[in-house]
């Protein structure tokens, strides 16, 4: 049986204001095409480049979290290639001292992948293919932007193990504030290299597949690969060197034209651009000042008693996280019932409006009050969940409690004299209730209604249980 | 086809031209003046020189990261030879699946 041998390169958009080398806005999302461009990322003559010192900041911090070696000084270079998107012929990227290298990542599964480098380089402009039509369109405003590039080592092993790898690395990435990492908007890019061999045997032929977009493509992309070069080498053929593109529609990889070899692109020192030093107290500043990584948040979750599926969802959440923390810090009570309301209804009401409960108005003392009010008996869950809704735009469940009326009735007298009235107007009912216990529901169900939602369910379940002289509620 | 005609169409497929075969005679004795040229310099003795290296920035030769103004997105567009709604227009460049 083949196994697959993955090693990734992921692309990191930096979370800077202006590009890498220019003053123009680096968020390209949402704007007219090429109206962040100027004079120096279009390549026009005479312009010259000054690097960006917050991208720089940023990839270094990156380095060091993912454990590389930092050089003294770091360098630019030129890497040559004819393409539209490329408005100077060449991508100004790190060649042979890049600002991090040999570093490493431990997953939470125990699995450690090697980081072979880390670099700062400037992002491509973007393409458009108009259908049927003889042209293609250019929009330069992501031209310049500044990316961090990461390649691992050929560490990893499934489409599974690669799917944890981009977890991890988007979750370091947010907790650093060195990029949203977010794939659905280009700031986060994988290309992958996939070969298969017998568990043992030397590493086979590797193959590039490029620009995947999301964490699903990379995997699928694997899968396809893995699979595909299986069966090449199962009918006695063999798998070709080459870069494959993705067709998402297909969900199957493809050749594509390109046949760069590191020797075309004609690596040379920008001449441009100076050194970048990096002095010993510089990357001391930045090891002191890291912020905590995921998988110490993981371990803190689960100290303070939050179970592990829960404790993972919110951990490798950035804003979620910072969220939850908020919350628990306002709350008094034990974290998980505010995990299984972040994770639970709050998730679930914020996806179905296609955003995260951390980008509504959501506040912690909102959700730490809805929490405290159902802990305390005097709001139901149902009625809870009905305001999560509200509470996604801002408002505060204590009003909206006294403004709506949803007070839980907890009063045993009250709930007594509900149970009566119920069972005196359904006799027929208390019949069958009496017969088969397994029917209280029905029952339970008409107390709840002439309380409008109201009643304490529990409460009103064993108020039934009593008067009908059941020996337990059912569950 | 002799070791330069491989040279010079390997070159032309990379840097996306397309020369006519009276182009492509002309380039191809270019390039030989040139390569010898190369070969003369890659020929010298530099042992014991240290390779260049682009100089330290100072501090001040970084820039603080804030906006700058751009091009107005016509000005830029004026430069290219073809634009339509606001993009550069070019040679279609897709790799079809």
């Amino acid at each position: 049986m083949f196994e697959p041998v993955i090693g990734l390169e992921v692309h990191l958009a930096l979370r800077t204001t202006s590009k890498l080398f220019c003053g123009c806005s680096a968020e390209g999302f949402g704007a007219s095409p090429n109206e962040n461009v100027c004079p120096v990322c279009l390549g026009l003559p005479g312009t010259l480049p000054v690097v960006n010192e917050r991208a720089v900041e940023l990839a270094l911090r990156f380095a060091v979290a993912l454990g590389c070696e930092v050089p003294s000084t770091t360098y630019f270079h030129r890497k040559h290639y004819f393409y539209p998107d490329a408005p100077k012929n060449y991508q100004t990227s790190q060649g042979d001292v890049p600002i991090g290298q040999h570093g490493r990542v431990s997953l939470p599964s125990g699995k450690r992948v090697g980081i072979t480098r880390c670099h700062l380089e400037e992002d491509a402009g973007r393409l458009v293919h108009p259908a049927y039509a003889d042209h293609s369109l250019v929009d330069l405003n992501r031209a310049g932007a500044p990316l961090v590039e990461m390649v691992t080592e050929p560490d990893i092993r499934s489409a599974e193990e690669a799917r944890e790898f981009l977890a991890e690395i988007r979750a370091i990435a947010q907790a650093l504030g060195v990029s949203d990492a977010a794939p659905e908007e280009g700031k986060m890019r994988a290309d992958v290299n996939v070969s298969v061999r017998l568990p043992g045997e030397p590493f086979g032929t590797k193959v590039e597949v490029k620009n995947l977009n999301s964490f699903k493509s990379v995997a699928a992309a694997l899968t396809f690969e893995a699979k595909r070069q299986a069966q090449l080498l199962e009918g006695g053929r063999r798998v070709v060197q080459e870069t494959r593109g993705w067709n998402e529609g297909g969900q199957r990889t493809y050749p594509l034209r390109s046949k760069e070899t590191a020797a075309d692109y004609r690596y040379l020192r920008d001449p441009d651009i100076p050194a970048v030093a990096i002095p010993d107290e510089r990357k001391r500043a930045v090891q002191a000042s890291m912020p905590e990584l995921p998988q110490a948040r993981l371990g803190r979750y689960r100290a303070a008693g939050v179970r592990g599926t829960e404790a993972a969802q919110i951990a490798y959440d950035h804003a979620v996280a910072l969220l939850f923390d908020a919350t628990v810090a306002a709350y008094a009570g034990p974290a998980q019932n505010v995990a299984n309301w972040l994770t639970g209804e709050v998730a679930g009401r914020a996806n179905a409006l296609g955003v995260s409960a951390a980008d509504t108005k959501l506040t912690p003392t909102a959700l730490a009050r809805l929490v405290e009010l159902v802990d305390a008996g005097s709001l139901s869950a149902t009625a809870a969940k009905d305001l999560v809704p509200d509470l996604l735009q801002g408002a505060d469940p204590a009003a909206l409690v006294a403004s709506r009326g949803l007070d839980q009735v907890s009063d045993a007298a009250a709930i007594e004299t509900l149970v009566t009235v119920v069972m005196e107007a359904n006799p027929e009912l208390v019949e069958r209730v009496r017969a088969n216990p397994k029917a209280i529901n029905a029952l339970l169900g008409k107390v709840m209604a002439a309380s409008q939602g109201k009643a304490n369910p529990d409460l009103a379940r064993r108020s039934l249980a009593g008067r009908l002289a059941l020996e337990e509620p059912p569950g | 086809m002799t070791q330069a005609d491989d040279r010079l169409e390997h070159l032309q497929r990379l840097a996306r031209l397309d020369l006519a075969p009276e182009e492509a005679a002309e380039v191809a004795a270019d390039l030989v003046t040139l390569l010898d040229y190369l070969a003369r310099l890659q020929a010298a003795d530099v042992e014991g020189e240290d390779e260049w290296r682009p100089p330290l920035a100072p501090a001040a030769a970084m820039r603080a990261d804030v906006l700058a103004p751009s091009l107005p997105t016509a000005l830029a567009l004026a430069l290219a030879p073809a634009a339509k709604d606001g993009f550069f227009e070019v040679p279609r460049t897709l790799e079809d699946a």
